[in-house]
């Protein structure tokens, strides 16, 4: 009978069912070790191959070892799983954070976002900012919730923090903030200068106008004197006379070319397509009588056409080629040649060249009494003059206006010379593009 | 008939040289002055006998020279009396907006003496 078994057949049953009991437990502690990727079972002579759900391994690695926190939560909030990261972010073990409700290490501010976020991702998943509270200190985090189910009623949640993140955005913050300021205060002063710079032009334009007004009456009643009284003169006081109306007259110069330079950046300032030939052309036209007074010679060709104000160009050029007259070698006929060329700016060398690739160089050449190399500068500047008015006459203001009208151009003068060899004067214009 | 003009000038030196010129050319020509647009004004309202020639500064304090000629146009009793503006200004933005405002002729205040005996030689010959 089958009830009726032997002590040998109910031993022998004892130990087969020990056998397959310890087969499982060294399967368990497999699975557990996260050894076992797959098992095959057998049933009635067949085999049937299981995967383990949770046999990832590669994954279960990255998780621990992420370098953000990986969470996983009940749809309470309770934390089943925390990697390594996450538990050392809240300063406690492994065990005193597994069990405990979420919502215990939220800084209240941010229970109620945290809430609906939680509820959000029981639908789907949820991401948003929250503070945490870990002892005293509070860390920014943003956090990714995904729920996981239908295979598990658990949400797993990415926690990543923000603090580095937020002392950069302060960083930054505090940077864009002192920059704003830094620029401000860099546009009031630019209004501040544009401010002086306009009072000074009118300054100088008042002055020299009102300085007209009295060298007018002196003028007047000199001439009405000269007119009537000449023949009483005695051949002193007649000397003394000329020498008066003489100095009105520098003055006046000096006064008309004062309020020239003055009114070079407040008039009328309008660019055009200008050619240099035809401005050439005028230029030499308005200078006919030095011109053949000194026989002088002025060589040009091919020059260019350029976007320039052409009553200031033709002023620049009146001034340098009058220049190159005036300042000729006694016995010399005067020879200026203007020529034009376009050089990239690194050939340049000059230390005020702006962010143009090339310039125009626009070279006035002339065959005159040239000056020392070292006052290349100091002739640019107003009331500068290196001969007496004896020698040369001249207000020192000619070569001021020039600076001032490259300088309206953007661009810039600069001069050579060679005692008793000539000088030549070299105008450097942006070439700009279309 | 009395020969009278109307020089409206604030300065008293311009007024000098106007007047010496003036009298070396028709010394039977009567000159009244008026230092700034508000006084040519009421002389030209309170006088019967109106002057033949207005002589008018531009730049000038209370009234300048632009309102008073702009007034004096206006004015039915006097919108026939030429105006000649006497000026140091030599801005062609001022000539073209007097003419426009009505003034005949345009002379500017220079050192020239003799300039401006002859320009006032040919204004009194063909009014008087």
């Amino acid at each position: 009978m089958a009830t009726r078994q032997s002590t040998e057949q109910l031993l022998q049953r004892i130990e087969e069912l020990e056998n397959r009991l310890a087969e499982s437990e060294q399967l368990i502690e497999a699975i557990k070790a996260g050894e076992v990727d797959a098992f095959a079972v057998n049933t009635n002579d067949a085999s049937e191959i299981y995967t383990l759900q949770s046999g990832d391994y590669a994954y279960r690695v990255l998780i621990e070892k992420f370098g953000e926190g990986a969470v996983n939560l009940t749809e309470d909030g309770l934390i089943v799983y925390t990697n390594t990261y996450f538990y050392e972010l809240l300063r406690l073990p492994y065990e005193k954070v597994v069990g405990t409700s979420f919502k215990d290490f939220v800084h209240r501010e941010s229970l109620e976002t945290f809430d609906a976020l939680l509820q959000r991702s029981l639908n789907g998943s949820a991401k948003g900012e929250i503070n945490l509270k870990v002892g005293n200190k509070i860390i920014p985090a943003y956090v990714s919730l995904t729920s996981l189910q239908p295979r598990l009623a658990t949400v797993g949640m990415i926690v990543t923090d923000l603090t580095d993140k937020k002392q950069s955005d302060r960083y930054i913050e505090s940077a864009a903030l002192n920059l704003k300021r830094a620029n401000q205060q860099l546009e009031s002063k630019n209004h501040e200068l544009e401010q002086s710079n306009t009072e000074l032009a009118s300054f100088s334009y008042v002055a020299s106008h009102d300085l007209q007004e009295p060298l007018r009456k002196i003028q007047t009643f000199s001439n009405r004197i000269l007119e009537k009284e000449k023949e009483k003169f005695s051949e002193k006081t007649l000397d003394y006379f000329q020498r008066i109306t003489a100095a009105a007259l520098r003055m006046q110069t000096l006064i008309e070319a004062l309020l020239n330079y003055s009114r070079t950046d407040t008039a009328d300032v309008v660019f055009k397509q200008t050619d240099l030939n035809a401005l050439v052309d005028d230029v030499k036209q308005n200078l006919r009588d030095v011109i053949e007074e000194k026989s002088a010679v002025i060589e040009y060709a091919n020059l260019p056409t350029l976007k320039v104000v052409p009553h200031q160009f033709n002023q620049l050029f009146t001034n340098l080629v009058s220049n190159a007259i005036k300042y000729s070698k006694p016995n010399t006929k005067p020879v200026i040649k203007i020529t034009a060329e376009v050089v990239p700016v690194d050939e340049m060398q000059l230390e005020d060249a702006y962010a143009h690739d090339s310039y125009w160089k626009i070279s006035i050449a002339d065959n005159g009494i040239g000056f020392e190399p070292q006052y290349e500068h100091r002739i640019f500047e107003l009331f500068q003059r290196l001969h007496s008015k004896a020698e040369y006459q001249g207000t020192g203001i000619g070569l001021a206006i020039c600076k001032k009208i490259m300088q309206n151009h953007r661009g810039f003068i600069k001069a050579t010379g060679v005692p008793d060899v000539g000088a030549t004067f070299h105008l450097y214009l942006p070439v700009t593009k279309g | 008939m009395h020969k009278k003009i109307l020089l409206v000038d604030d300065d008293p030196d311009d007024q000098l040289i106007f007047i010496d010129t003036l009298q070396e050319i028709k010394s039977d020509v009567e000159c009244v002055t008026a230092s700034n647009g508000v006084e040519a004004l009421e002389y030209l309202s309170t006088n019967d006998a109106a002057p033949s020639i207005i002589f008018l500064d531009l730049n000038m304090p209370l009234m300048n020279g632009f309102e008073c000629l702009e007034r004096i146009k206006k004015n039915h009793q006097l919108k026939e009396i030429p105006v000649i503006i006497f000026t140091t200004s030599n801005s062609p933005l001022d000539q073209k907006r007097t003419r426009e405002l009505g003034a005949k002729t345009f002379i500017n205040k220079t050192p020239d003496v003799a300039m401006l005996k002859t320009k006032l030689q040919d204004i009194l010959t063909t009014r008087f």
